[in-house]
């Protein structure tokens, strides 16, 4: 019973109950339903063919005992009988006379198939009759017989003066004998009515109508019903049960006689009810107006119902067996699948436990097949992956032992060196102490020399007293500078400024700065040369002279932008050496180029004259003299000089700034430009607004 | 899984939902009267039992599952709006059947509409007979089942000497000739016949032609407001019923309510039905009109036949399966109820309906005592047999023409 553990199994159970049970049901359903809806109308169709058929010969029956008795009641020899009856005493010659109408009426009556007929006067007595129970000389208006359905025909036909057909009543003065009258007006020649003949009908006749179960099976039941004296009875006798005129009762209690009590309430309609008898039938009921009676056409249930039966036996073992179905298929599909996935599920379980060399057997050629395959080769691999991990680590094992030899040699010739270096160590650590001790000094030294190179630096209060608007931005690479700035008043609201730019930087370049400061103020003020180019021209020997450039091998100097800016004049005379100078007007940048060569350093050429350029200041103008330091400056994303194009256009677009402020952004611009890269050259940038 | 199973019932919900569509609601029905004019206070208590009908019917649980929509319109006792309205019902508002007219004029004129359209026509009043349509169901009594039966039971029980008087118009007329065959085959005499002229109140020659001759029994076939000023006429004239009764064929309990009740008691009439029949249909019936309409309102033979009408069609239509005109009138054949007036039924042959005979005597409270009951259904016959067929086809014709193309006479 493993197969019954099969969760696969049970889901796939349900899910083929859950998709296909309700389409199932609803299809069996609708089969059944609609199978019985049409056997109902076909069994409602038949029935009420059958009670049209039977109405329509009952129908025919009453019209033609209709026709017989008016039939007869018109014949002459009626209509003579009656005048020579009525109104006549009673003779011996008319009772002869009677005597032999009789047998003609009794000849009449069994032609039309009558029980019995009776003459009756228009005061309603009885003048002949063929029934003893009706005797002649009986008054139907006065007499026992007044209040008979003889009685009432009677009156009926002779006040309406039509054929007349009575409702179903009993024979007076018999024992139940059941019948019906018939009535019609006897006329004479002249159509003036003089009595009524009326007819009692043979109910067998009514049978033999009838009785027709043709199509009806073996149950099915034509009842013809009506109310006599206040009772229910069964007109004719029935197929299922013999009916006496003593039995004819019918049953009208509750569960019993539903189609009889429909039809006698003048009802017509058809369905599933009790007959007489508590049977359920399937019923036609209808209310036969001419017979004031009812008809039923009738079927038991089983048997109409058989074949309905029949096929919900057949839909239900459908269903049965596709329920056996589904379940055997489920199972044995599932069991497709299981099989193989507990093979692989123990072999998996025994792996898990270590043991690599298990394998699933499995021959499915579906998609489980494979599965299993493919755990197959997954295992078998890793199986030689475990063989070879553990051939590994035993050779690494070895190898560990022997490496941990190696090191442990290593380990203590290290040590020997370590003890060595400490050694070592120690007597750096020495050397480095005092190398510091040194280049403290130097430092110091340095330091204190950067207080003397400032010194000898133009004060900015002292510039401030001729230029008002002027800043310097003065950033030297060491402690010292290779860049100084130089200025010099003259008279008459005149003065000279200089940027100079020496030969290297930091010490060499700050004693170059010395000597350049040195030799400005001699030629400015004791060889009282004030002419930018002819300051030059003397720097020029005189670098040559003090440096005695012509013997040594000493081949440092220069690089000036000098210019003298006449304030009262409004002019600026410039002159370079190397060194060029920008001015902007009117938003405009003009360089004047210096002259390309520098002071000092060429000793065995001959001195060159410089040119003197000449600034008219006819509108506001700033002017720019600068060391080459801030153009050659390595920064930015490419790291690469900050160059001459941008130093312009960064001139140009602060040049309308305060002095102060164009400081201020020139050493921001240069500071995120560099952005922790060291400063190469010394930088200045010195701008006068004039 | 569980999303799954939600969309696949709700996707065979809709399936079935989808498989139960439904149809229209509602079956239209005519219901044709006068409601205006003179005819209007006859008419319109037919109008009203044919509505109870229809309500009753709803009440239920309608026809085939859907409820009747009666369309109620005024003939204003106009003919030819009669004709009209008839069509318009018929064409427009696509009637399913309708139930109305009074008058024989009104039944005439509409006759050609539902026989041109195929239609079908509930028609409630006795009327004269001599008139058989395919498209007409006749609910009121034929000749057979009011008037024959009169003439031979007054010949039985009253005299064998008649004067007959009526309104100059078709039914009148073709009763007055149904009467003179019979009492002429039952050997009686009519000693006189006069007509005055629909809702004329010059009944005073009449009354003096009446005294002058003396009848047995005088056999009345005026209709309207005339009776009201013949009766008047004849008391006055000192003919009271125990000299001289006279059996009126157009006086109902309806029609009494607007008369002397006490100078009417003792007097005849024949109908089908009656107001004091002591059946317990009748009892329920002449309640629920009561309830409905008023305490004071009568039921009589009209509202009688306009209610069962709608029952007998009703029943056609649920043995049809469905209210085409067409299919109804299959199943109108010895379609039966148990009315009022006891079981009805109708003849497949002639689509008249087999009713109870009934003649009665005025009481006084404006009710009616039975005297002579057929006690069940009489075959209805709608041309007499005292001619044949196309004998009363002429008589007919000849009183159409000479009334210039009317079926009354419209002028002296």
């Amino acid at each position: 019973m493993k197969f019954l553990q099969s969760k696969i199994a049970w889901q796939l159970l349900m899910w083929l109950l859950v998709i296909e049970f309700p389409v199932e049901s609803l299809l069996v359903y609708i089969s059944y339903h609609n199978s019985k809806e049409t056997l109902e109308t076909e069994l409602t169709e038949k029935l009420r063919a059958i009670a049209t058929y039977q109405i329509q010969n009952m129908n025919e029956y009453v019209n033609t005992q209709l026709y017989n008795i008016n039939a007869f009641a018109s014949t002459p020899e009626v209509a003579t009988l009656t005048q020579q009856l009525v109104g006549t005493k009673d003779t011996l010659a008319l009772r002869q006379l009677i005597d032999n109408q009789q047998v003609t009426f009794e000849k009449y009556q069994e032609v039309f198939g009558f029980n019995s007929i009776v003459l009756i006067d228009p005061t309603g007595t009885i003048c002949l009759s063929t029934e003893p129970k009706l005797p002649k000389g009986e008054n139907l208006a006065t007499g026992n017989l007044q209040n008979t359905e003889l009685s009432r025909t009677f009156k009926r036909a002779n006040t309406i003066l039509q054929p007349d057909f009575s409702d179903f009543t009993y024979m007076p003065h018999s024992n139940r004998q059941l019948t019906a009258f018939v009535a019609a007006p006897i006329r004479n020649n002249a159509q003036q009515p003089i009595g009524i003949l009326v007819a009692s009908i043979n109910i067998e006749k009514l049978k033999k109508v009838t009785q027709n179960y043709v199509g009806m099976g073996e149950t099915g039941e034509i009842l013809l019903v009506s109310t006599v004296e206040n009772e229910p009875i069964f007109v004719l006798p029935n197929r299922r049960n013999s009916i006496t005129e003593a039995t004819n009762r019918i049953d009208m209690s509750a569960n019993k006689s539903e189609g009889i009590k429909k039809a006698l309430a003048a009802e017509t309609g058809y369905g599933l009810v009790k007959d007489y008898a508590g049977r359920d039938v399937f019923a036609h009921w209808h209310y036969i107006p001419a017979l004031r009676s009812g008809l039923v056409i009738k079927e038991d249930v089983a048997e109409a119902f058989a074949p309905i039966q029949r096929l919900r036996n057949i839909l239900l073992m459908i269903v049965g067996c596709t329920l056996l179905l589904f379940v055997f298929a489920a199972f044995n599909i599932a069991k497709l699948f299981t099989k193989p996935i507990r093979k692989l599920n123990e072999v998996t379980k025994k792996i898990a436990a270590g043991d690599l060399t298990q394998r699933a057997a499995i021959d499915a050629t579906n998609e489980i097949g494979e599965l299993g395959h493919s755990f197959n080769d997954m295992t078998e691999r890793i199986y030689t992956v475990q063989n070879e991990l553990k051939e590994m680590n035993a050779n690494l094992e070895f190898k560990v032992a022997e490496r941990t030899e190696e090191l442990q040699t290593m380990i203590e010739e290290l040590n020997q060196t370590n003890e060595e270096l400490y050694t070592t160590v120690e007597f750096v650590e020495k050397q480095k102490n005092e190398l510091t001790k040194k280049n403290d000094n130097i430092v110091a030294s340095i330091t204190y020399a950067r207080r003397i190179q400032a010194a000898i630096l133009p004060l900015h209060e002292d510039i401030s007293k001729v230029l008002k608007d002027f800043f310097i931005f003065y950033k030297p690479r060491d402690i010292v500078s290779g860049d100084f700035y130089w200025f010099g008043e003259l008279p008459n609201n005149q003065c000279l400024i200089a940027a100079v730019d020496c030969t290297g930087h930091g010490v060499p370049g700050a004693l170059m700065s010395m000597i350049g400061v040195n030799l400005l103020n001699e030629i400015v003020y004791l060889m009282d040369i004030d002419s930018p180019e002819l300051i030059l021209d003397k720097m020029q020997t005189e670098i040559t002279r003090v440096l005695q450039q012509s013997v040594t091998e000493v081949r440092d100097g220069m690089d000036i932008a000098i210019c003298k800016i006449d304030l009262p004049q409004r002019q600026v005379e410039y002159a370079g050496a190397m060194n060029s100078i920008y001015y902007i007007q009117n938003n405009q940048l003009n360089e004047i180029k210096a002259n390309k060569i520098g002071i000092g350093g060429n000793s065995l050429r001959s001195p060159q004259k410089f040119d003197k350029h000449i600034i008219h200041l006819t509108s506001p103008t700033m002017l720019y003299l600068f060391s080459d330091g801030y153009a050659d400056q390595i920064g930015g994303i490419s790291h690469r000089k900050y160059m001459t194009k941008n130093f312009k256009s960064l001139l140009l677009s602060l040049h309308h700034l305060y002095p102060e402020m164009q400081q201020e952004h020139l050493a921001l611009t240069l500071h995120e430009w560099m952005a922790g890269e060291p400063q190469l050259d010394d930088i200045m940038v010195i701008g006068v607004k004039l | 899984m569980l999303v799954f199973f939600k969309k696949y019932y709700l996707l065979l919900l809709c399936s079935l939902l989808w498989a139960c569509q439904t149809e229209p609601d509602e079956i239209k029905v005519g219901v044709l009267h006068s409601l205006s004019g003179t005819m209007a206070i006859s008419e319109k208590a037919v109008a009203n039992a044919t509505l109870m009908a229809i309500d009753e019917i709803n009440a239920k649980g309608g026809l085939l599952g859907k409820k009747i929509k009666p369309i109620v319109v005024d003939g204003k006792s106009d003919w030819g709006v009669f004709a009209a309205e008839a069509d318009r019902l018929i064409n427009q508002e696509k009637v399913s059947v309708i139930f109305g007219c009074w008058t024989s004029a009104s039944r005439k004129t509409v006759k050609p509409v539902f026989e041109k359209n195929n239609h079908l026509l509930f028609y409630p009043i006795q009327y004269e007979g001599l008139e058989q349509s395919p498209n007409i169901v006749y609910t009121g009594a034929a000749p057979n089942q009011q008037i024959q039966p009169a003439t031979k039971w007054a010949f039985d029980n009253i005299g064998k000497k008649f004067f007959i008087v009526g309104s100059d118009y078709v039914f009148p007329r073709t009763a007055s000739a149904i009467i003179k065959d019979m009492v002429k085959e039952l050997g009686g005499e009519v000693l006189g016949d006069e007509f005055v002229l629909l809702g004329s109140t010059n009944v005073k020659p009449l009354v003096e032609k009446i005294i002058a001759a003396k009848p047995d029994v005088i056999f009345n076939n005026i209709n309207g407001d005339s009776n009201l000023a013949f009766f008047k006429e004849l008391r006055a004239a000192g003919i009271t019923p125990d000299k001289i009764p006279t059996f009126s064929f157009s006086v109902a309990e309806d029609e009494l309510r607007s008369m002397d009740i006490e100078q009417m008691k003792g007097d005849y009439t024949a109908w089908n039905y009656f107001q004091s029949i002591d059946t317990p249909e009748n009892k329920t019936f002449v309640e629920n009109y009561k309830k409905k309409y008023g305490i004071d309102v009568v039921t009589d033979d009209p509202i009688e036949a306009g209610y069962i009408s709608v029952y007998l069609w009703s029943q056609a239509v649920k043995e049809a399966g469905t209210d085409n005109v067409h299919e109804v009138r299959k199943h109108l054949p010895n379609q039966s109820f148990n009315a009022p007036e006891g079981l009805v039924y109708i003849d497949g042959a002639t689509q008249h309906t087999w009713k109870t005979v009934r003649i009665g005597r005025f009481r006084g409270y404006g009710d009616v005592e039975v005297v002579w009951s057929s006690e069940k259904p009489v075959q209805p016959i709608p041309y007499p047999l005292s001619r044949k067929q196309a004998v009363w086809d002429k008589f007919l014709q000849d009183l159409y023409n000479c009334w210039d193309g009317n079926w009354a006479k419209l002028r002296e």
